[in-house]
């Protein structure tokens, strides 16, 4: 499938919220396709001039989604014609996802969202991303560092962990930052040897999150984080973070009865993995 | 006695190598070791992510250019947050 959309497509990732209320052309596009065939999200195929060819959203069932999908996609090359292939180049479209520093000073801290069920990890979960800035970021090994030494970060930085409350992979369940209370994270120089500065965090989570759209539902959270920084003393920058958010969550009413364990796993490396 | 003190440098050399990694692996609190298992554990398996190879644009204006000058049909995967960021 990868294959044959890279070689009949031009695909394309968007935010609903963002682009369904664009006011360029971009957003005109968007909302002439989607009225050509209503649906919440998913896939829509259509052409340069804006003419639906093929839409996918609700799948029968997990075992059938990937062909229901390819044959969306054939219908949509059925209508439009013949379609030369093409090997086009890949780029990542995320190259600071859990690696190295942003131009604008900043640095993405890559997040895995898991499901927990007495101790063993569930399910798809989801993937995300927390963005912070320059000043943010720094809050996280703040000089000089020496043993022993302990500081808060910022509250409004421990505030975007709320991306590690939920593992649905959108937003339905996801406590927003200030539906946390508390949000607070810690820190304190564990050891200082060899031009290494070894930090360990330690934080504290909770929330209660309105449901969108329906009044009086809410669903609720608490976790904790463990992580650790490591600083190069010489060089005086956090060559790594690692951080472990884990938890529990009651789902939206009438779901709410049992908690469900919510674990997440955080990280970013100065340094760009190998391959 | 030339090989004998080229043997001792060597000697010297690989006790150096060793005493420094040694130190730096005693160095590093239990905790890096112990988190990093963890997260390794909690990262979905590659199979789960093989989508994000497929080569996504994130600017519909551009993808319209590209596909007006290819002729070729445009793929549009939206959802209720940026697609690539959580998902």
């Amino acid at each position: 499938m990868i294959r044959r959309i890279a070689a009949k497509f031009v695909p394309v990732a968007l935010n609903l919220y963002k682009v369904r209320d664009a006011k360029d052309a971009a957003g005109d596009f968007f909302r002439s396709v989607r009225k050509q065939k209503d649906q919440y999200q998913g896939i829509w195929i259509a052409s340069a001039d804006a003419k639906l060819l093929a839409a996918h959203q609700n799948y029968k069932s997990e075992k059938t989604w990937t062909q229901e999908v390819l044959a969306t996609m054939d219908g949509a090359l059925k209508a439009f014609g013949p379609v030369a292939e093409r090997t086009p180049k890949w780029t990542d479209p995320l190259p600071f996802r859990g690696h190295g520093v942003r131009p604008d000073g900043g640095i993405t801290l890559a997040v895995y969202n898991r499901y927990q069920f007495g101790g063993r990890i569930e399910g798809h979960g989801a993937i995300d991303s927390i963005n912070l800035s320059d000043k943010e970021w720094q809050s996280f090994a703040t000089g000089p560092l020496e043993e022993g030494k302990e500081w808060t970060v910022p509250e409004s930085v421990a505030r975007q962990f709320c991306r590690c409350l939920s593992p649905a992979s959108d937003q339905s369940t996801m406590p927003r930052p200030n539906e946390l209370n508390p949000a607070k994270i810690t820190a304190s120089v564990r050891t200082v040897e060899n031009g290494r500065a070894y930090i360990l965090f330690k934080g504290e989570f909770a929330a209660i999150h309105k449901h969108l759209f329906e009044a009086g539902k809410f669903s609720r959270h608490e976790a904790q984080l463990s992580g650790v920084g490591v600083y190069d003393t010489v060089s005086k920058q956090l060559e790594s973070l690692t951080f472990i958010v884990n938890g529990t969550m009651h789902s939206f009413q009438p779901y709410d009865k049992d908690a469900v364990g919510v674990i997440s796993g955080v990280e970013w490396r100065r340094e760009r993995p190998a391959g | 006695m030339i090989n004998i003190m080229k043997n001792n440098r060597q000697f010297v050399l690989i006790a150096a190598i060793i005493a420094c990694t040694t130190r730096s692996l005693a160095a590093a609190p239990i905790e890096v070791s112990d988190l990093a298992r963890r997260l390794d554990a909690i990262k979905q398996p590659s199979q789960l992510t093989k989508w994000q190879k497929i080569p996504w644009m994130l600017d519909l204006n551009e993808a319209i250019r590209v596909a007006k000058d290819e002729k070729r049909p445009i793929l549009i995967w939206v959802s209720g947050d940026d697609p690539l960021e959580r998902c």
